[in-house]
Formats: C-alpha cells, structure tokens, sequence
C-alpha cells in the first residue's frame, strides 16, 4: 500500500467520520431558528373578525406565545386543546394564533367549533410568517417579556412540553 | 365622427375628475380612518391611519428608513425579478422565490415588491429576509466564513487531480514497468523476450518486412 494514497484516504474520511460524530445526536427535523435570543419581529396582526389589530411590541411586558396554525394542519388540530389549557391555566402569559394560508373563515368556523381560549390573527399578505421564518404549521414561538424571542417549536405541542418551554420564557 | 367623440371624453374626465374630488375629500378620508366597518383585508391593503408613511414597523426596526428614493415602476419591476431570483423559497425543494408557484413564494415576491416599491437596496432586501430565515434563504451563498471553502475547494481538487495526471503523464514507461508486477500480467509484444523473438523473426521473414 501507498503511503500517499493512504494519507489521502485518511484526509478524505477523518473529516467525514468527524463531522457525523458531531451532528449525530442532532435532530434533523429541528429547523434552527435565526430569531432564537433576537427581538421578536414587531408585526401587526389583524383580527379576524376584521376589526382591530394588535402590534405585537405592545405586548412587552408579559411571556408571549405566538402559534402558527392552519385549519387544513392535522398537527395543528391535535395540538388546539393543549394550547387552549395552557392558555387558560397561564393567565400570565399571552397565547396568541396566526392563521396560515388559511382564510380567516375557515379559521372563524373551526374555533367557534372548538372553542377559543385566546385570539388568534390573520395575516393575509403573509408579512407576519415571512418576518418569523415560518417554513410550515404548526410552528410556535415563546417570546419573554422583553420581546426576546427564546423558543421555537416545530410540531405539534403537549402540556409537558408548553410547561417546558414556558418556564424557558418566564426567565 | 372627430366632433361626436370629444365631448364623449370630456364627459369621460369629468366623471374622473369627480370620482378624484370624492375620493380626495376630507369625509370620504374620515370615512377611511373610521377603521372598524372596514375588512382586515381592506385595512391591510390600504394600510392602518397612524402609519401614514405607509412603512412596516418590523421593517424599519431591522433595516431604518430607505436611504434610495423611491424608484420608478420599471426600476421596480427589473428590481424585483432580479432579487425574487436569488431569494430560495422555503417550502420548495431548492427553488427560488421567482420559480416557484407555491402561495407562500407569491407573499414573498409580494414582500420584495413592497420593500423594493419603498426604495429599499438589493442587499437590504436580501438581509431582511436573512434575519427570518438564516443565510439558508440565499440560493448563493454569500463569500464569507466557511462559506468560502464552497467557492475555493472545488478549483483546489481539480487543480491537484491535473498536477497528478500530469506527472503520472511524464513519468518514463520502464520505471512504471519496473516498479509494478501486476503492469505486465497482460500480453505484451517485446523484442527483449527471447521466446517471443524466435516468432516474430519468422513473420517479419515471412511478410518480406525482414531487414
């Protein structure tokens, strides 16, 4: 055997078995967010009712939770209850909804069918989703209160992982 | 027919002109600002009453006021398409913004337009969307960091693959024939071997091509 062609060789898959040591224990659905410790994006949302808005800046003050959610997402349906008890059983937080590529009737019909422990918003331009980076529903934020985005969650969300997540956000 | 038809278009303008008059009073304005009867579409196209600068707050925060001034439609146009072409879509598989059909490409395209529309430089576009989306959101990858190793490593692998074919090119026959056994398993015609030579002196004899 060539010692040159061994060293190549080693060149090539040391590197290579290294890279995959480092990256193995991570998950390759968890889409790394940019925005994680940055400010939240200072979007307005509009309601779905179509009357006001909110500016989500003047909520600083108290945790927010910003989910994005479709009527057409299964995962988004099977989290609704979990995020409806933790909004009720967190007064202190703000829970907060952004339909997605959703009309806001679609969105009006399923919460007045499930029920709605808090507002969700329309963003029908999309600016609200471009700004937080959202690739797809459901995707939920944990902003604290000084607007500084600490969390993002990919997937459906339980209890134990809101009550996670937001003892993160009430740091 | 030329007489029939001017007093048709000043009717035409003056109908304009009224609807213009309408629209520019202070009650149909008032009527505006009035917010609630209005649809959160309506609203969201016409833009809230206390922006009156029509500027996004999650814009300016990240890139400030647009230093450009406004550009003109085509500017606009030519703008837009050249960035929505470098901006990867994030619900496709490797498409940009401009190629893709989705209707989260389309809102994006919208967001250009809108920040391209306010004056707003190509690279302030771009890095609005990089502060949602990561560097990820560029189809090109920007010349800094470890990124530079994609532009540099390429041009170095081809450059030591032609240094090695070119020395293995010039290297004289006989070191390779000497140095390696397994060059010579295959049939190889050489005056050197005695065996060999005795039929090939017959065939050159035979063929008059004997000296």
């Amino acid at each position: 055997m060539n010692k040159g062609v061994l060293a190549i060789g080693l060149a090539v898959t040391v590197p290579l078995i290294g890279l995959l040591l480092v990256n193995i224990h991570r998950d390759p659905t968890s889409i790394s967010s940019p925005l994680i410790e940055k400010p939240a994006p200072d979007v307005r949302l509009m309601e779905l009712s179509g009357g006001g808005s909110v500016q989500l800046s003047s909520l600083k003050g108290r945790p927010v939770v910003v989910n994005f959610w479709a009527t057409w997402c299964i995962p988004c349906v099977q989290e609704h209850a979990a995020l409806s008890a933790g909004a009720r059983a967190n007064p202190d937080v703000t829970f907060l909804g952004v339909v997605y590529e959703d009309t806001a009737e679609n969105a009006r019909g399923f919460l007045a069918q499930r029920g709605a422990a808090y507002s969700s918003y329309a963003d029908d331009d999309g600016k609200a989703s471009i700004a937080f980076g959202v690739y797809g529903v459901p995707e939920t934020f944990f902003i604290d209160s000084k607007g500084t985005i600490v969390e993002k969650f990919v997937g459906p969300l339980d209890g134990d992982t809101l009550r996670q997540r937001l003892a993160v956000a009430r740091r | 027919m030329k007489s029939m038809k001017s007093p048709l278009r000043s009717r035409g303008r003056l109908r304009v002109a009224l609807i213009a008059s309408l629209v520019a009073s202070p009650s149909f304005l008032r009527a505006q600002e009035a917010g609630p009867s209005l649809s959160a579409e309506t609203k969201s196209i016409l833009g809230s009453p206390d922006k009156g600068s029509g500027l996004d707050a999650d814009v300016i925060s990240v890139l400030g006021r647009p230093e450009d001034a406004k550009p003109s439609e085509s500017v606009v146009n030519e703008r837009a398409t050249d960035i929505a072409a470098k901006l990867r879509c994030p619900v496709c598989q490797g498409v940009s913004i401009a190629d893709s059909p989705s209707s989260m490409a389309t809102k994006m395209r919208g967001q250009v337009r809108d920040l391209v529309t306010k004056g707003y430089s190509e690279e302030q576009v771009m890095s609005y969307f990089e502060r949602s989306y990561g560097e990820f959101v560029r189809l090109e990858p920007p010349l800094r960091g470890l990124n530079v190793m994609l532009w540099i490593l390429p041009g170095l692998v081809l450059l030591g693959g032609a240094v090695f074919v070119f020395r293995k090119a010039n290297q004289p026959l006989t070191a390779t024939a000497n140095s390696g056994a397994a060059s010579e398993s295959g049939p190889k015609p050489t005056d050197a071997d005695p065996e060999l030579a005795k039929y090939l002196e017959r065939i050159r004899r035979d063929s008059g091509t004997s000296s």
